[in-house]
């Protein structure tokens, strides 16, 4: 699961990264950081969804196996 | 009754405000708070944080609101001691942060979020973090990010992970940024590594970094949506991210009395004696021990009932402190890091949205134990300044008299010509007298201390 995660952060920190690179800083002390939070957040967000999914089914899936290992032992 | 008084350091809120009258606490909640407030009655999230002793408990009252416009005034239970984050040791920040991230968590399960992740919104109650701003909480809007999100980086993760990865002293960055370290700061501070941290790299340095170079685009907050399960994903990132983050203490002073004694341990059982004697003598219900070090007296004033404010400016110390009184269940101490001789100031609007030290007491008593030396000798105070800040700070105290031939005092003397003369039990029984009667005064055996009980005149 770390080096999954390592991975998809690498990979969206590059996307990312670009992404704010690109944009021009002009008049940056006008911005309200709360806009700048909503724009980051929006950017991130396939990434903490992605691993929240994969953590959920990850959680299921080993549920499942527990339950079907405990009706066994019966 | 008294005239109705606002306290200074919740003004910003217009959602209301909190306020004293007749010696009371009370919140006020303005009209136009009205739609989140039933919404965090009717949904269940209130009884559910009160259950779980997560939320200051509190109770609608029928008392005159103090500014037009009012919707319900509230009698929140009160506090014995307010602490600020920046008194905090690493595991409170820390245990603060985790608090926030449980409640934002119960707030989405019942429709709601979190407005703000301030670390201001965080008391200690019982030797447990509680969420002290009933009126933080808004209705979520499904496909809103996390309005409170930087805030959260800012007032919690920042600081923690400078804490952990430079210094647990850099937590006092936070007095200078009333509202969080920013992120830039923290970010241009961290060590390199932690860019490659997948938590702290997105969380502090990637955030940084855009907040750098983005600019304002047409549509502003309503802008795209996030997703529920990006939503959770964010707040299990970013509890994952807080709980990675250790810091082990390691110090001058947290093993000062587990390794060498400054005097023989008989003299110190007679010591402990001596002051559990004095304290049931004073019939204090709030102390303040300051140079507590990890709190060998301040168990003896918990033990007989006082609230016990424990401060010392050793930070590991107080971490030592800290973790102790979670194992044991403590309840009655709240250690908090604090230089005696640079004491919190006020800050913030006016200087006064956070109270200074001194604001917050006196207390009932003060314990000053094995602590005068180092401050005459070591920081070359004269005994008039401290018998002023002694009698600022308590009604009531226990102070140990160590002369220059103790021992230690003579180690603290090796390299030192310039301190002051004066020190001597005749002066300083002078200089303390002008300001306290002197009640008691016991030499402690097997040593050359003395220990003394005074009470304020003032």
């Amino acid at each position: 699961m770390k080096f999954v995660e390592a991975t998809v952060f690498t990979t969206v920190a590059l996307i990312v990264a670009l992404f704010a690179g690109s944009m021009t800083p002009a008049h940056a002390s006008y911005i309200d950081p709360g806009t700048t939070s909503y724009l980051f957040q929006m950017a991130v967000a396939g990434v903490f969804g992605l691993l929240y999914t994969a953590r959920q089914i990850f959680r299921r899936l080993a549920t499942r196996r527990m339950e079907q290992e405990t009706k066994k032992t019966e | 009754m008294t005239p109705t008084a606002t306290v200074p350091g919740s003004f910003r809120d217009p959602s209301g405000f909190m306020f004293t009258r007749d010696g009371e606490l009370y919140r006020q909640v303005n009209s136009e708070y009205r739609d989140a407030y039933h919404l965090c009655r009717q949904s269940g999230l209130y009884d559910r944080l009160m259950a779980e002793q997560l939320l200051i408990p509190h109770i609608e009252t029928a008392v005159a609101p103090a500014a037009p416009d009012a919707l319900c005034i509230l009698k929140p239970e009160r506090l014995p001691f307010i602490s600020y984050p920046y008194e905090w040791c690493f595991s409170q920040l820390k245990a603060a942060a985790l608090l926030t991230l449980q409640v934002q968590s119960l707030a989405l399960d019942h429709g709601l979020s979190l407005k703000d992740a301030s670390a201001y919104n965080v008391q200690f109650r019982g030797g447990r973090p509680i969420f002290i701003d009933t009126l933080s909480f808004e209705p979520h809007r499904p496909g809103a990010p996390w309005v409170a999100y930087r805030q959260f980086c800012m007032h919690f993760l920042a600081p923690l992970a400078l804490m952990a990865h430079r210094d647990a002293r850099l937590g006092g960055l936070l007095c200078r940024h009333l509202d969080g370290i920013p992120l830039e700061l923290a970010s241009a501070l961290l060590p390199w590594r932690t860019k490659l941290s997948p938590a702290l790299g997105i969380h502090l340095h990637l955030q940084a970094a855009f907040e750098r170079k983005a600019r304002k685009p047409a549509g502003g907050h309503g802008a795209g949506q996030m997703s529920e399960a990006a939503l959770r994903g964010m707040l299990h990132g970013l509890e994952a991210a807080v709980r990675g983050l250790t810091w082990e203490p390691t110090g001058r002073w947290d093993t000062y009395y587990a390794e060498s004694l400054p005097y023989p341990q008989e003299a110190f059982a007679a010591k402990e004696r001596l002051v559990a004697e004095m304290i049931a003598r004073c019939e204090p219900d709030r102390v303040w021990d300051l140079g507590a070090n990890t709190g060998a007296f301040s168990r003896l004033a918990a033990a007989q009932g006082a609230f016990t404010v424990a401060f010392d400016y050793d930070h590991a110390s107080v971490e030592r402190h800290y973790r102790q009184c979670v194992r044991d269940g403590e309840e009655r101490i709240l250690p908090l890091v604090l230089d005696l001789t640079n004491p919190s100031p006020g800050i913030g609007w006016l200087s006064r949205e956070r109270s200074s030290l001194l604001d917050r007491g006196p207390a009932d008593l003060a314990l000053a134990l094995a602590l005068m030396h180092h401050l005459v000798v070591g920081n070359n105070l004269p005994l008039p300044a401290l018998t002023e800040l002694f009698a600022a700070v308590s009604r009531q105290l226990i102070i140990e008299f160590v002369p220059f031939a103790d021992p230690r005092v003579r180690l603290l003397l090796a390299n030192r010509r310039d301190v002051h003369a004066e020190y001597t039990q005749q002066a300083f029984e002078e200089s303390f007298g002008a300001h306290f009667r002197i009640l008691a005064r016991e030499p402690i055996p097997g040593s050359c201390r003395v220990l003394y009980i005074m009470q304020n005149r003032f």
